[in-house]
């Protein structure tokens, strides 16, 4: 079994997938932050996964994937009426991010379920390639 | 006439073996396929890809250079979603699993054989 291709092509996806967790982490974090570096509200981000050809010592091993670009929710800020608050415009709303946890948390089983399915593919190949390597005996 | 009979035997044997040989690169091959689609499973556009096992087992056998006929694509139109993605990921798992135990299996009847012709040669 070419263990190194199946090692290479299911941990770039556990990259890929644990990098999508903490950007749900980082969205959630983030739900109620009314200011950021960019200015505005926070904006919800979100992972693009892309296929790429693994390159190997011998040429191409496989497709892993790969987050190509993380996105910024082009959704408009939700406002709030608060005349109090500091950042509250001349009508008195503050601009929220809109992030919806519900949302977020079906992102997030979604995310650890293809995480544990990389994971049992390692299993997988490892137990396979531990008795290949007994032949030896 | 005795030997004869004995390198029979040893071509009957090393037979078997070839067959076992590609039958366990094919099965090598598919692990890698069904790994990358479990990979892509949140990757937009990307379409499953499995091995046809029996034609991809006769190319081996007649060492012919692999082409991608053996490869069958868009497995389950039916499953597309809206990202153009048809893996699903429990379907996926279970071919993992089916494609590993027989790979054993066949690893099984291998090194089986190989022991059978190590004794028949007195090497046991």
């Amino acid at each position: 079994m070419s263990i190194q291709s199946i090692l290479g092509i299911a941990s770039s996806a556990l990259t890929a997938q644990s990098l999508r967790i903490s950007l749900i982490a980082q969205n959630l974090a983030n739900a109620d932050s009314v200011a950021s570096p960019e200015g505005g509200p926070y904006q919800r981000r979100m992972p693009v996964f892309e296929a790429i050809p693994l390159q190997g010592d011998a040429g191409v091993e496989g497709i892993g994937v790969k987050v190509a670009a993380v996105l910024r929710d082009r959704a408009p800020a939700r406002a709030t009426y608060d005349p109090s608050n500091p950042l509250a415009d001349a009508a008195g709303n503050v601009k929220q991010p809109s992030i919806n946890p519900v949302l977020e948390m079906v992102d997030m089983l979604q995310a650890s379920r293809s995480y544990e399915a990389n994971l049992s593919t390692l299993e997988t190949a490892r137990n396979v390639a531990l008795k290949t390597i007994e032949l030896l005996k | 006439m005795r030997e004869l009979h004995l390198d029979r035997s040893v071509r009957i044997l090393s037979h078997d073996q070839s067959m076992m040989e590609a039958a366990l690169l094919v099965r090598s091959t598919r692990a890698d396929l069904l790994a990358e689609n479990i990979a892509n499973a949140d990757t937009p556009n990307f379409v499953q890809r499995d091995v046809r096992f029996e034609a991809a087992l006769q190319q081996v056998l007649e060492q012919q250079s692999s082409d991608s006929s053996v490869i069958s694509h868009n497995l389950a139109p039916e499953n597309v979603r809206v990202d153009r993605n048809d893996i699903d990921l429990n379907q996926q798992l279970g071919k993992v699993y089916e494609n590993s135990l027989n790979y054993l299996a066949t690893l099984r009847l291998y090194s089986d054989s190989v022991a059978r012709l190590r004794s028949a040669t007195g090497n046991a």
